[in-house]
């Protein structure tokens, strides 16, 4: 099996997270995405097909879980990561358009690496942080 | 009555009429002689029209004594011949029947006849009509009695003082709440009897209202008993004679203690909401940018910079991720993340806590007793998050053990019907009674060691919230403080009926 690379798209407002973050999954490997929205989430996805989503839920415009419903639409198999400083979430996995993983900002890039790599073993239990 | 003084001229027999006769005979009121044995022999037209007999009946001898109720002649009849020279040498009380059945009272005031011989020969007797007296003393004994029953039965502890400060009166429960004895203490200078209990020397309330004060109203504490004191709301208002003028104060003690109580949960509840509110808003922005600090940090170190450099951005990262941590402990103050809620067994929790803290207390030289409920602590709630309360707890009480002398934690739990108590209770330094009330705010800590956020106890406080539960402390009079969980009970449904509440408990254990 040729092991392929890790797309992943960064959904998030914070320019200095979408920069940070790609760049740390640049270096691990991953071929990352960054867009500051969900609408510039789903304009991105012809040109872009993510295996892993990490995203923001408090977004101007379109909020996180709203991405989440949109992007399973147009990618069923997709691996969403609530990436989030919001204090009241829905359970995870309570259906089968929540995310797979949850993980609570701020946190250090092995916790989402591992993660994210979890995510493409299909454990997705063990990664909510 | 002046005229019965005077000695009549009477014959008995002799139909001529005494001058008391003549007199009688115009009075508005009862007038009429009797024999030695009790016999009427003269009766006045008034009472003659009240009764409805005739004089004829009189004059015939026929003993009409039954006419009187309640009639004792024998008193009436000593009274006369004892006192002789008092203007009504005998009095009596009793009531006078007439035909038709209509009762009245009447007071008979009698003197002696005195025979030719000088020997009482019967009795002259005037009489009156007290039934408005009696009503009125009915009236006046029954709003006593009122006055009595509202006083005893009031809920506030109410006395009454002179001026010259000795007390009047007292009810029921002034007696009680301050545990004095009102027979004993009656009649005794105020600030002898209550000196230690409620007596307010330098507002004294009795100063002030003879003074000139209309009414007083006043927190105060008194001693309820020597280890106890309560809060109470004082009302002071003059006590006045008919003339209005004031002759001593009736105070009214009002035991506030639980409303005082309660006040203060809900300001610490209230507050701590919002707290809760305010820290998860805080808590979101100050998340993102520490996620920035922490991915760049850790992308400059990926970076391969000069030691010296690496230095200091792993400083700045760590410093990062302990801003991180607080964040996350204020977070789990703000809100019940991803609780599960099952049915869990309190008991078991303990005994897991006591299980992993029992090396450290070994360590420490703390010797631990347990007391658990024979049957089991149910309850519907996240058994992490209930753990995290139970063990927060139990390093705090260890905390405030000295490690040198050691010290005890005692931990017990008792089920009532629909709530369960956990009780953890140490031998250490205690709580300072002005800190009891803030223990439960976040960032809140006694502790100098850096280790302690100061969220342990409010993170607590949210947790045993959200399950529906309290957390209170109190310092024991022993020393040390005892920690109170008390959480709403599940009924467990058994699978097989009949089993008992050991049963259950032995399942689990």
């Amino acid at each position: 099996m040729i092991k392929r690379r890790i797309n992943v798209l960064i959904v998030d407002d914070e320019p200095a997270i979408r920069d940070s973050l790609s760049r740390i999954l640049d270096q691990k490997g991953c071929i990352t995405m960054a867009v500051r929205g969900g609408k510039e989430a789903l304009d991105v996805l012809p040109a872009f097909s993510p295996d892993v989503v990490i995203l923001d839920l408090i977004m101007p415009g379109m909020d996180g879980y709203e991405v989440c419903r949109r992007l399973r639409l147009s990618i069923p198999n997709v691996k969403v990561v609530y990436f989030t400083a919001k204090v009241e979430v829905g359970g995870v996995n309570e259906s089968s358009i929540g995310p797979d993983a949850l993980i609570e900002k701020p946190a250090s890039s092995d916790r989402i690496f591992s993660c994210i790599q979890k995510l493409m073993l299909g454990d997705s239990k063990s990664c909510i942080a | 009555m002046q005229l019965l003084d005077k000695k009549w001229e009477f014959n008995q027999g002799v139909e001529e009429e005494s001058s008391f006769r003549k007199f009688a005979a115009s009075l508005p009121c009862f007038a009429f002689e009797l024999d030695n044995s009790g016999k009427l022999i003269y009766a006045n037209a008034a009472l003659l029209s009240f009764t409805g007999h005739r004089i004829e009946e009189i004059h015939s001898g026929s003993n009409i004594l039954n006419i009187f109720d309640s009639w004792d002649f024998e008193l009436l009849q000593n009274g006369a011949l004892n006192r002789p020279s008092e203007s009504a040498g005998g009095k009596s009380e009793c009531e006078i029947i007439s035909k038709i059945g209509k009762r009245i009272p009447i007071e008979v005031f009698a003197s002696t006849i005195g025979g030719e011989s000088g020997k009482s020969i019967g009795l002259r007797c005037i009489a009156f009509d007290i039934s408005e007296r009696k009503r009125i003393e009915s009236s006046i004994l029954q709003n006593a009695l009122e006055l009595d029953r509202v006083f005893n039965t009031a809920s506030g502890a109410m006395c009454i003082i002179n001026k010259d400060f000795s007390i009047r009166r007292m009810n029921d429960e002034f007696a009680t709440t301050f545990g004095i004895d009102p027979i004993k203490s009656l009649g005794r200078k105020c600030n002898e009897v209550l000196a230690r209990i409620c007596c307010d020397r330098v507002q004294c309330p009795l100063t002030q209202i003879l003074g000139g004060a209309n009414r007083i109203e006043q927190e105060t504490e008194a001693e309820i008993s020597p280890a106890e004191k309560a809060n109470f709301h004082l009302t002071v208002v003059p006590y006045c004679d008919r003339a209005g003028t004031i002759i001593g104060m009736v105070s009214n003690f009002r035991n506030i203690t639980e409303i005082k109580l309660i006040q203060r949960q809900l300001q610490q509840a209230t507050l701590l909401a919002t707290l809760g509110e305010m820290t998860a808003g805080i808590a979101h922005e100050v998340n993102n940018p520490l996620s920035s600090i922490l991915l760049y940090s850790e992308l400059l170190m990926a970076g391969g910079a000069n030691p010296k450099i690496r230095k200091d951005l792993k400083l700045i990262h760590d410093e990062a991720e302990r801003a991180s941590r607080t964040m996350s402990e204020l977070l789990n103050y703000a809100r019940g993340i991803n609780t599960s809620m099952t049915t869990v067994n309190l008991n078991t929790l303990v005994k897991k806590v006591l299980e992993v803290r029992s090396y450290q207390q070994n360590v420490k030289n703390i010797h631990v007793t347990r007391n658990l409920s024979r049957a089991g602590f149910y309850i519907q709630g996240d058994s992490n998050q209930i753990t995290q309360v139970i063990m927060n707890i139990v390093m705090n009480a260890e905390d405030s053990i000295n490690e040198k002398k050691g010290g005890d934690i005692n931990i017990t739990t008792e089920i009532s019907s629909k709530w369960g108590r956990l009780f953890i209770c140490d031998s250490g330094k205690g709580i300072k009674e002005e800190d009891l009330q803030k223990i439960f705010f976040p960032f809140f800590t006694t502790k100098k060691n850096a280790q302690r956020s100061g969220l342990g106890l409010s993170v607590c406080y949210g947790i045993v919230t959200r399950h529906h539960g309290f957390i209170k402390a109190k310092n024991n009079p022993s020393g040390g403080t005892t920690f109170i969980v008390e959480l709403p009970l599940v009924q467990r449904v058994s699978k097989k009926p009949g089993r008992t509440g050991l049963e259950l408990a032995r399942e689990h254990d």
